[in-house]
Parts: structure tokens; C-alpha cells; sequence
């Protein structure tokens, strides 16, 4: 199948866009490039509507909200996608559409959905399919359940991921070896041989011709009866096997959220802790700050004049205004004095007495006449201040420093604590763990009734298959006795031959498939990784990846899955192409299928999306990649000259998406 | 002299307000701790940087005031802070020996009035460049902190130019070195 178009008519963001993709045999890549919210999904899942009439939208209403509000009540407006696509020599239209009315209380009104076909041969003949027919039709390009392989389907990777990551049996690579090689045509074909009462040797069964004593009858019914209770316990133990394997998972995922809620617990204390030092450490600051304000409110006056005051000093010097100055008297006593005529020792001061004029004399060494004793007042002030020395400088930088360094421890702690904040998001962990220990006790307690239920239903089937395999041996005996018996004995014998053949084909088949899948696998990722990723499936398809360092790097996980889905859906589809091209006739392969992928590249760094994109239209015939915009140039840039076609989706609202 | 209530008044008043505001988270630390404080080493700034700050009034903004009991506390400084400016103000008073007379004989005398005035005109100017250095674009205590040790580590270099207490305590015991 080679799809030409597809034409979106108010399916969801669209009103009305058509995408054409590449059918060119080299060129056959068409990539379509959108911004998240553009519609990549939207339009991946309009293959999925178009075909089974279903979306994995929550919203099961397909129609375009904006085409709906502007819709008139009972007037009904038309949902249609419709894709054209090859398949062998015949060209394919294929419309689904479906009526929405309004109700007058603004409520949707869905219609069922119809399918139409219509087919044009080489001959340029075209016919309509019959509406009873259409989905078969559909079924026979493409079964739905191989859909989700060749259209890239969240969810199959999500399931095909936590079953890598686990290790566990993957029932996604059972299903596609069995589903997309046609081998279930024969494994349905083995079940109606043999397996079931209403299988063919079952019917057989029922042919036996009862003896006079009623004895086959018997044994008949017994080897029915025990066939029904092999099989039960045999369902039963597949049963337990399944819900042993869940409730250990279960255990090992609580163990594991344990281990991150120990961690949580630690981090808690650490949040704690760092929560402490932070306020130590503002106390410390404000310690130091307030240090500063004392040194510079008890300092600053002496700091800031110290130039002036030895300015004052140098001029004070030059000025020479010391030696002749009184001591402690003011010239106001030598006027009273002088005013009393008296001196101090007695002498009388009358004016123009020698006395009176050498008292006069000193006048001149007194302030306010003299400056001298003020001058040396103020010397001996400044003297006073800068006893003790200036230390503000000193003492400011050196507390700045402590306070800087304060700061930033505070910084790196908050940062700390806001990153655990982050990690630890608000939960109470001691509960938590009390839960989860809760369920691992419930799982443990689940996993040992199993297990002893499974052990004496193994003891009760043995025995079982002893009891029926002795009542066969019976009634084949006693067969033997009635010619029609002999007769159903021997049919039953062609039977079991050649249901034996088939099963034997079919497993052989099978692990040839699945060989055949594993070294395709690798081969992709010997593409891809150089060699420094591969995978083995088992019989039982459990699967494992082994990791090889790649050039000194090693994968996330989340890349590694992804690549292995990523190669697994490649695989496939390589896998169908070649059995195209060597013609085989075996018409258990089926037709070549499109890669139609929501391209996960921005999982992988630059080298990985190269070795990727040169890998893709080597294995798929036609690829349809819907990728986002930051990975769009990349991808150009790698897939180069295969890409024939390309499209852009615009937004133009979160209703509306253009193509451009 | 410096025994009568002081006023800061306008742009002034607000800037003297801001000085004395607390600024950590606790709002108890203050870079200035009393409006008295901005009083004595704002003239010396002034001085200094031979700036002078014309008052000016604002409705809007209330006066702030210091008591005249709180000046006569600390007339010490404050006539250890004027007697250095008139004794080195060479623009005021290019003559020396006035300038003596100034600071000493005629110092807190009636002839000492326009003296006052330019100490007032030093005080408004060194309540502006504290104003400008110290409070202008700090927002954080760590600012605060930051912008102060800036402004003592600029005049440490630029102003003190290594001048310490004990050069001072020379000075004074035995006169000008030569």
C-alpha cells in the first residue's frame, strides 16, 4: 500500500487542507513539519478515522470546534476524510464522513460514521464497494491490528517501551512476528484442528459409535470431561502466570519508589538542614552589618577630618603661637584687677604706675588678646581624638568580606534547597513509604497464594492428563472392536498428523521470523549506533538490549527504547518490502506498508537524528514523517535528496491549523 | 553657639530622613544612628568635595530637627568640626591670620555670624553627597553595606591617602615634621 493523499474536511484543527505525500520510488520521503499543537497527532490519527472509523482522542467528536460554534441548529454540516492510496494494481479512494447537527439547546449531535470505497483497476475501471463490504475491504489492505505499526501510534510505543525497559516477555514483538507475517492464518488453522471440544478431532470425538455396556460413552465423556479441566487449569496457569509476573512488577516498581522516597526522606533532612544554616548565617550577617554601623557611627567624625586635622596642624605649626601664653587666665581677671586697682600680691595699680602698666602688659598673653591657649586647647582636643587609632577602614573591609562570603554561602544554600523543593515536590514521605510498603506485603502475600495454587493445579493436571491419556488408550482399544470406531480412530490419526505438521511449520516459521526480525533489527542499529546497541529475542519473546558504550557516550534509557521500537517498526517494514521485491510466493507475506511516523528525534542528539534519518527510506518503501519544527531543519538537512515532498502546518488558532 | 534646635528642611529634610532610616530586614539598622550624627560629619564632607547646599523648603516634606539640648551635648564636635574649616576654608577667608582669628579669637563671638552660615551652606552639601553616595541606588542591606564600604574605601584612598591616628599624635606632640 502506497498512500497518495489525504484530504481533511473539518476534521478537528482542519477545515479543509490536503496533504500529498511522495510515491517516488527513491524519493520517498515527505516530511511535514509543525509546532506542538499544530495538528501532527491530529492528522497521523485522521488514517486511523478514515479507516476504522476511530480516533485515541479523548473527544470522540471529530468535528472542528470553530466549524461547530458557527453551525445553525438542525442544519447538518459533514465530517470527511479522504485518502487516496495504491494497493497492488488497484488505486483507492477511500471517504469517511460523518453528519454533526446542532440542537437548539447547543448540543452536538453525532450520525454514525459511513465508509466508502471506491476502486480503480489497471484497466481504468472504477467500482463503488458495497456498503456491507467496505470494512472488509479496508481489512485487506491494512488489518487494524497491524495499523499501529506503519502509523506510529503513541501508545504502542509507550507499551512496546515498558516492556523493553523492564525486560519483560514482550507481547508486542509476539503479535507482530505472528500478525504481519500471515502465520495466523495458520495458527487458526492448527486451533481448528485440534484444539477445543468443537475443534475437528474434537467433532471426531463425538463420532464414536457407543458399545452395547455404554463403556466408550463412558470413557468419552470422561476424556471430555478431563480435556475440559486440562484446559481450564491450563488457562488458569497461564492466568497465574500473568498476574505473578504483574504483582512482581508491581513489587519491584513499589521497591524502586521506596528507594526514591528513602532518597526523598534524605533530601527532606537536607532541606532541613540547609534551612538552619541559612538562618545562622543570616544572624551572622546581621551580626557583622550591624558591626559596620557601630564602627562607622563611633568612628566616622575622626575618619573623615583626619586630613584636615593634620592640614590644621601643619598650619597651626607654621604659625608659631606657643611659648609666651598664660596658663589658665583669662584676660577678664586681669581687668578686674585692674578695674579694682589692686593687684592680687597687694600692689597698688594706679594708671601710669609701673605696676599698673606691666600689668597691663600681659594682656597681650591672654586670650582674647592671645590665641595661644585656645591653640593649644584644640591641639591637645585632636591629640585626644586620634589617641586611639582609626581603624574604620580596617574594620569595614574585613566585615564586607565575612558578609560577601556570607551571601553567597546563603545564595548556594537557597539554590540548594530550591532544587530539592523542586524534587521533593510537597510530599509526605514517611506515609508514602508506609503505602508503598503496604503493597509490596499485599503483593508478597498475593504472589505465595499464587504460587501454591499454581503448584497444586501442576499436581492436579499431571494427574489429570494421566487419567485421560489412560481412558484414550481405553477406548482405542475397545475401538478396535466396531468397524465404524476403527474408522473415526483412523480419521483421528490423519488429523493429528496433520495438525502436528502444521504445528511443527508453524514454529519453525515462526522462529525464522523471528530470527529473521532480530537480525533485521540489528542490522538497523548496526545503521545507527555502529554496532553499540543490540537486541536478542528469546523463544519466548523476551527480549533484551545490551548497551556497548558509542564513541563514550551512553544512551537514556528513554533514547534507547526508542530506538529499538524505532528500529523494530523500520524492521517490520523492511522486512515486508524485501519479501515484495524476491516475489515470494508464499502468500502467507503481505503487501509493502507505508512508515507513517510522529518522528521522536528530539530524543536523540544530533550524530543519532544523522545516522536515523539515512536509515529510514533504506527501510521503509514510503515515509510520511510529522516532525516538529526545531527538529524540521535536521531532518532536511539529513534526509537530504530523498524528501519529494514537504509541508508546513501553521496555526492560526488553537482550532485552526493551515497548511502552507 | 550650636545650642539652639537645628532645622533640616525640603529636598534636605527628606535626604537626613532617609539617612537615619533603618534598612535591614529588622529596620533596627541605620547607616547614620542620629539626624545629630548627619549634623557633625555632613560639613566635613562639604567641606571636602568644596560643596554647599542651599536650603530650600517643601511643604510636603516635614522638617526634621535637632534639640538644642542634643547640640550643646556634642558642641565638642561640632567646634572641633567649624574650627577645622574656618581654619582651612581659603576660598571663605584667603587671609591666614584671619582665618586664626577666626577660629579662635572671635570664635562663637557675635562676628562669627556669617562663619555659622557657611558651616550651615557645608553641612546642606555633605547631607547631599551622603545622600548621593550612600542611599541613591541601594536597595538591598547588602547594598547598603556595599555602597558604604565604597565611599570609606574611595576616601581612605583618594582623601586620607594613608594619613594614620599616630602620624596625627606626632603632629601634635612635637609640631610639623620637616
Amino acid at each position: 500500500m502506497l498512500l497518495k493523499s489525504i484530504e481533511l474536511k473539518n476534521f478537528r484543527q482542519f477545515i479543509d487542507e490536503k496533504i500529498d505525500f511522495s510515491v517516488d520510488e527513491y524519493k520517498n520521503v515527505t516530511i511535514i513539519i509543525g509546532e506542538n499543537g499544530t495538528g501532527k497527532t491530529t492528522s497521523a490519527q485522521a488514517f486511523f478515522w478514515c479507516f476504522y472509523g476511530e480516533t485515541s482522542f479523548a473527544d470522540k467528536n471529530v468535528i472542528n470546534k470553530k466549524v461547530f460554534a458557527d453551525m445553525l441548529p438542525d442544519v447538518p454540516t459533514e465530517v470527511r476524510v479522504t485518502i487516496r492510496l495504491k494497493h497492488g494494481d488497484i488505486e483507492y479512494t477511500v471517504i469517511r464522513t460523518q453528519n454533526y447537527t446542532k440542537t437548539y439547546s447547543n448540543k452536538i449531535n453525532p450520525e454514525n460514521s459511513r465508509l466508502d470505497i471506491a476502486k480503480k483497476d489497471a484497466s481504468g475501471n472504477t467500482t463503488h464497494v458495497e456498503h456491507t463490504r467496505v470494512e472488509n475491504e479496508i481489512n485487506q489492505i491494512l488489518p487494524k491490528d497491524l495499523s499501529p505499526y506503519f502509523f506510529f501510534d503513541g501508545e504502542i510505543i509507550e507499551k512496546m517501551s515498558k516492556e523493553i525497559t523492564n525486560g519483560k516477555k514482550s507481547a508486542s514483538f509476539a503479535e507482530a512476528v505472528s500478525d504481519l507475517t500471515g502465520l495466523k492464518a495458520m495458527s487458526s488453522a492448527i486451533k481448528h484442528l485440534g484444539q477445543g471440544k468443537y475443534s475437528v478431532l474434537g467433532k471426531f470425538n463425538d463420532e464414536y459409535i457407543s458399545d452395547s455396556d455404554g463403556i466408550i460413552k463412558q470413557l468419552s465423556e470422561k476424556i471430555d470431561m478431563l480435556q475440559d479441566k486440562i484446559d481450564k487449569a491450563n488457562l488458569r496457569l497461564n492466568e497465574i502466570d500473568e498476574c505473578v509476573a504483574a504483582a512482581e512488577e508491581t513489587k519491584e516498581q513499589c521497591g524502586k519508589d521506596i528507594m526514591q522516597y528513602s532518597d526523598g526522606a534524605e533530601l527532606q533532612k537536607d532541606r532541613e538542614k540547609y534551612g538552619r544554616q541559612i538562618v545562622e548565617k543570616k544572624s551572622l550577617k546581621s551580626q557583622m552589618t550591624k558591626d559596620v554601623i557601630e564602627a562607622f557611627n563611633s568612628q566616622m567624625t575622626s575618619f573623615l577630618s583626619i586630613t584636615l586635622a593634620k592640614k590644621a596642624l601643619d598650619m597651626l605649626a607654621d604659625s608659631e603661637l606657643n611659648g609666651k601664653d598664660i596658663p589658665n587666665m583669662h584676660a577678664d581677671t586681669i581687668n578686674y584687677l585692674l578695674s579694682k586697682g589692686v593687684c592680687i600680691c597687694g600692689t597698688q595699680l594706679n594708671e601710669g604706675s609701673i605696676a599698673h602698666a606691666k600689668v597691663c602688659e600681659y594682656l597681650n598673653y591672654l586670650p582674647p588678646y592671645s590665641i595661644g591657649v585656645s591653640v593649644s586647647n584644640f591641639i591637645s582636643d585632636i591629640r585626644g581624638r586620634y589617641s586611639m587609632n582609626v581603624t574604620l577602614h580596617n574594620v569595614v573591609a574585613d566585615k564586607l568580606n565575612t558578609i560577601r562570603s556570607l551571601d553567597e554561602s546563603i545564595e548556594n544554600l537557597e539554590e540548594e534547597i530550591n532544587n530539592i523543593s523542586k524534587k521533593l515536590d510537597g510530599k509526605d514521605f514517611n506515609k508514602e513509604v508506609n503505602e508503598l510498603n503496604g503493597r509490596i506485603k499485599e503483593c508478597n502475600k498475593t504472589i505465595n497464594k499464587l504460587r501454591v495454587e499454581h503448584d497444586q493445579l501442576l499436581e492436579q493436571l499431571g494427574a489429570d492428563e494421566r487419567e485421560r491419556k489412560f481412558a484414550n488408550d481405553q477406548r482405542q482399544n475397545l475401538s478396535l472392536h466396531d468397524k465404524n470406531n476403527r474408522q473415526v480412530e483412523l480419521f483421528k490419526a490423519y488429523t493429528q498428523a496433520a495438525y502436528d505438521s502444521l504445528n511443527e511449520e508453524l514454529k519453525a516459521k515462526e522462529s525464522e521470523t523471528r530470527e529473521k526480525l532480530q537480525k533485521t533489527i540489528n542490522e538497523i542499529f548496526q545503521n545507527i549506533y555502529n554496532g553499540g546497541l543490540s537486541l536478542t529475542i528469546d523463544e519466548r519473546y523476551n527480549i533484551s538490549v545490551e548497551v556497548n558504550e558509542y564513541d563514550g557516550v551512553v544512551e537514556t534509557s528513554t533514547a534507547q527504547s526508542i530506538a529499538v521500537i524505532f528500529a523494530f517498526i523500520a524492521a517490520i517494514s523492511k522486512m515486508a518490502k524485501e519479501n515484495k521485491i524476491n516475489g515470494s510466493e508464499d502468500q502467507s507475506y503481505s503487501e509493502p506498508y507505508p512508515l507513517v511516523m510522529d518522528a521522536p528525534l528530539s530524543a536523540f542528539d544530533k550524530r543519532r537524528i544523522e545516522s536515523i534519518c539515512k536509515a529510514i527510506p533504506e527501510t521503509a518503501e514510503q515515509v510520511i514523517i510529522f516532525i516538529k519544527d526545531t527538529d524540521g531543519d535536521l531532518a532536511e538537512k539529513f534526509l537530504g535528496d530523498r524528501i519529494l515532498k514537504r509541508h508546513q502546518f501553521q496555526k492560526v488558532d488553537e482550532l485552526h491549523t493551515n497548511l502552507i | 553657639m550650636f545650642d539652639k534646635q537645628y532645622r533640616f528642611t525640603g529636598t534636605h529634610a527628606k535626604m537626613v530622613k532617609e539617612l537615619t532610616s533603618g534598612f535591614d530586614e529588622s529596620g533596627k539598622l541605620k547607616l547614620f544612628k542620629r539626624n545629630l550624627d548627619v549634623y557633625i560629619n555632613a560639613p566635613i564632607i562639604g567641606f571636602i568635595n568644596k560643596r554647599k547646599g542651599q536650603k530650600n523648603t517643601d511643604n510636603d516634606i516635614a522638617d526634621v530637627s535637632i534639640l538644642g539640648d542634643q547640640l550643646i551635648g556634642e558642641s565638642s564636635n561640632l567646634e572641633y568640626v567649624f574650627r577645622l574649616i574656618l581654619l582651612l576654608d581659603e576660598e571663605y577667608e584667603p587671609d591666614k591670620t584671619k582665618r586664626l582669628d577666626k577660629a579662635f579669637r572671635y570664635f562663637g563671638k557675635e562676628e562669627s555670624e556669617n562663619d555659622l552660615k557657611l558651616f550651615d551652606e557645608y553641612v546642606l552639601g555633605g547631607v547631599e553627597i551622603f545622600h548621593e553616595k550612600l542611599i541613591q541606588s541601594s536597595s538591598s542591606s547588602s547594598d547598603y553595606i556595599a555602597h558604604l564600604y565604597d565611599f570609606i574605601d574611595d576616601f581612605n584612598e583618594l582623601t586620607n591617602r594613608g594619613i594614620e591616628s599616630k602620624d596625627i599624635v606626632s603632629l601634635c606632640v612635637n609640631g610639623k615634621q620637616t
